[in-house]
Parts: C-alpha cells; structure tokens; sequence
C-alpha cells in the first residue's frame, strides 16, 4: 500500500499538472497566438473537440472551468500536505467532495466528446485520468487517515 | 473468544487498531493487530472506489457509443443516402439580412474587416463584373464568409431560394449555422454573382459529402491561377472559400473566425444584425463592408447609396492596389 505522504504529495503534484494544463487550454481558447500541439485524426481531434459547442459551460469554455477546478485541488491539496495529522481532515473531506464532482463533471464531458462530438480530445483526456488517480488516492488516504490514531 | 469488531460508517470501516483476542488467549493477554491484517484489507473503500470508478467510465462510453450510433443511424435513415431536402429562409431572416439599418453598417466600421489579396484580373459577363464563391455546405470557414457575402450582396441585389444550411457536425467549428448558394438565384443590375457549392453538408452512409457543383473551366482557372503561392500561403493553396471580385479582389478562407457562430441559429444571429454589436453581427458586418467596397471599386461606384455610405468609403480607403 502507498504510504500516505507521498499520495499526498502525488495527490499535489496531479493537481500541479492539470493546473498547467488546463491553463494551456485556456490560453488556446483565448490566444490564437497559442498553438494547438495535437493530431487532427478522424478520432482524436482536439481542434474539434475544443471549438465545439460542448467546450462551453454556462457561458465559459470549460477549460477556464477546468482552471478555476485545478486551481482550488492545487490549493487544497498543498493545504493537506502542510496540516497532514494536525487537523487537516476537514480540508482532506472537502479535497475528496470537490475530486467526486469533478469525477461526474468528466463522466459528462466523456460522454460528450464519445457520444456528442464523436472526437476525442487528448488533453481533456489527460486532465480526465489526472481527476480520476486524484479520486483514487484520495480515497485510499481519506480512508486510512480516518484509521490513523495521530490525527 | 474472538472478539474482533469493526465498526463501519461514513466513508470506511475502523477496525484494524482494536485489541483482538484470540480464541486460546489467557485472561489479560492481548495480541495487537495490525493495519496489514485481513480485516482492514476488506474495510478499505479504495476497491469500491476503482470498481465504482471503472464500471462508470465504460458505461458511460458505451452508452456514448451506441446513442451516437442511434443517432447516425436514423440521420442515414433520414436522408436515405442523399441530402436532405433545403430549408428555405424564412422571410424574417430574409427581412434582417437585406434590412440592415445604415447605423449599424456604420457601427460595424471595418475594423474586424478581413482585406482581400489584390491579384489585378478582371472578370465579367454580361457586361457586369463577376462575384466568384467557391465553397461547400460542410466547410465552417464558407459558413462564415456566406453571412458577410448575403449581406454585402443584397445591398447590391436580390436573392431568392437560399436555404438554411449547417456546416459538418464532425469538422471543426461543428454545425456552424448558415445558409446554401446551392439552387439559389441572385438578380442584380451591377454584378454577375457565380457561386459554386461542391458539396453539400452532410454526410452519407459511406462518410462523404454529395457533390453540388462543379467550376467551369473558366472558374477552375481562376481558382488554380489565384488560389495559389504567392496570393496564399503554399498550406492554404486550393483552399475554400475562395471569393473572387470582378477577377481583382481575391478573399482565400475564412473572413472571420466561424467560432462566434458556435451554439446559435440563423435567426438569432440575424436578429443581431440590427444592432450591430453582437459578436457575430459585428464581424459579418464588418467584412461585409469590406465585400462591398471591393465590388464598388469594380461595378463603377453604383448604387451610390451602398458606394458612398462612410464603412464601405472607409473600405475602399483600406483596399490594396498591388499584387503580393
């Protein structure tokens, strides 16, 4: 089993990649200076997935969406890597709520991109496996540092 | 005595740290178990989490899958292979188009303009200059250039039997909304308007797009001589839409980016175009004036309430006059 520590800080450091990433999709949104680095195939096709009317939530593409998701996981997630045993688990409960409404936000957007779009979008795809190892070492943390006595 | 308990609530159960004893144990003997024992194995969440995680995502996808399925396979139903029949533009967007009020024309400016190549030929028949448009009803960039082209053009004309389209629901800018050249008819006393779709904007059972039309040799040749390095780059060679006024202004590609189209209908973009200030209405008008000023500057300046509006003199101030 992996030590709580360092899914923690794996937990941080997942968070720290889907930030940049996530920033890059935004930047793409917003700078047509930013080149779009991926395969325009008949199935991965970023451009098409990007520029589809699925992009937008609400009102804002959902890579900005994305940003302001990965920012707060960052936040929170540095928070339990500073505060581990030392009354960090309301921050560690509130990290697992926000990384399962995340999860059901990616089931949407896969949902779109297979059933919807018909592309597949290899970023979105990579900020989707980020969102589910986070949910993944989450619980496996949330659940043993429930057990812990030191907490 | 076995007296091992676990207790079980919210997210897992806490069973691992308790005191077990075990069944030949002597009163006051006490074995400490650890958190490698069979039983916190079994209590940890992690596997639901996976599972649960794992059977979501495949079910998703697969519901994904078939309802796209479901959904190509009753639009190749619909069709039965060939295009769909054309919408007609109901007269209300017809009314919008051609309606557009000169405070809006003079709003819009040119600022958001895309300026053509000037390439020095001419081109005409029946004694007025020739507004060429190569496209295809799958290509956003064409859906793009045919609002700033109906509007510009029906300053000059009148068009009838232009039909709703959409371009391609897989390319990028997806379904971008628009209309069809294809089967229309365009009257006009100053220019000669030759649009060419080559193809439609849907896809059959076998994936491509239904031919429309095809250039004359005429066209073709224009299209090989302009749409070509150095009027555009050697990538977009060939490209569409390819727009070519009175054989001197030439526009390769997309006058603005097709993406403000994204999400809206015909009529709601039309309905902007009174005011002006829309995102999509102020693009469309813009490079309207643009088309506009390039269509004055080869029919002779007529009618002179389009050719002497303030956009399209500012246009026509911002029109090249020499080959790249």
């Amino acid at each position: 089993m992996i030590e709580r520590r360092t899914a923690d800080s794996l937990t941080a450091a997942l968070a720290a990649v889907g930030l940049l990433i996530a920033g890059y999709l935004t930047a793409l949104h917003y700078y047509s200076s930013v080149p779009l680095v991926c395969s325009a195939g008949s199935l991965v096709n970023c451009e098409t997935v990007l520029t589809s009317p699925s992009a937008t939530v609400a009102g804002l593409p959902v890579a900005v969406w994305g940003l302001v998701w990965f920012g707060v996981a960052v936040t929170l997630s540095a928070i339990v890597l500073v505060r581990d045993g030392v009354g960090g688990g309301g921050v560690r409960t509130a990290l697992l709520a926000w990384t399962v409404a995340a999860t059901v936000g990616v089931l949407y957007l896969v949902y779109q991109e297979v059933g919807v779009i018909g592309k597949i979008c290899l970023w979105c795809t990579a900020l989707h496996a980020i969102i589910l190892a986070m949910l993944i070492l989450e619980s496996a943390t949330y659940s043993e540092y429930r057990r812990s006595p030191a907490r | 005595m076995t007296k091992a308990s676990s207790i079980c609530e919210g997210w897992g159960c806490q069973s691992s740290r308790r005191w077990l004893y075990s069944a030949d144990h002597t009163p006051g003997e006490r074995i400490v178990a650890t958190k490698h024992t069979r039983t916190s194995q079994r209590d940890t969440p992690l596997g639901w989490v996976i599972g649960v995680v794992i059977v979501a995502i495949v079910a998703t996808v697969v519901f994904a899958m078939a309802h796209r399925r479901k959904v190509e396979r009753e639009s190749a139903l619909a069709s039965g292979g060939a295009p769909p029949a054309a919408q007609p533009v109901p007269a209300e967007i017809m009314t919008a188009l051609t309606t557009v009020p000169d405070s809006s024309w003079a709003r819009a400016g040119t600022e958001d303009a895309t300026v053509p190549t000037f390439v020095g030929d001419s081109d005409s028949a029946n004694g007025k200059p020739v507004v060429l448009y190569i496209g295809a009803g799958y290509c956003p960039y064409c859906a793009a250039a045919r609002w700033s082209m109906v509007a510009a053009l029906a300053r000059f004309g009148t068009f009838t039997g232009l039909s709703l389209s959409n371009s391609s629901p897989t390319d990028v800018f997806p379904n971008s909304p628009t209309f069809s050249f294809y089967k229309s008819t365009y009257t006009s006393d100053y220019i000669e308007f030759q649009p060419v779709e080559e193809a439609g904007d849907t896809q059959g059972p076998d994936g491509r797009y239904s031919k429309l039309e095809t250039p004359t040799p005429a066209q073709q040749a224009f299209i090989e001589k302009y749409d070509a390095p150095p009027y555009v780059p050697a990538a977009g060679a060939g490209g569409i839409p390819f727009v070519l006024v009175g054989g001197k202004y030439m526009w390769s590609g997309s006058p603005f980016n097709p993406g403000v189209l994204s999400g809206k209908s015909q009529g709601a973009i039309a309905s902007t175009l009174a005011s002006g200030t829309d995102n999509s209405s102020q693009p469309i008008l813009s490079n309207a004036n643009e088309m506009s000023a390039a269509i004055c500057a080869v029919d002779g300046g007529k009618p002179a309430n389009v050719c002497s509006s303030p956009a399209v003199q500012q246009a026509i101030q911002k029109l090249p006059t020499k080959k790249p």
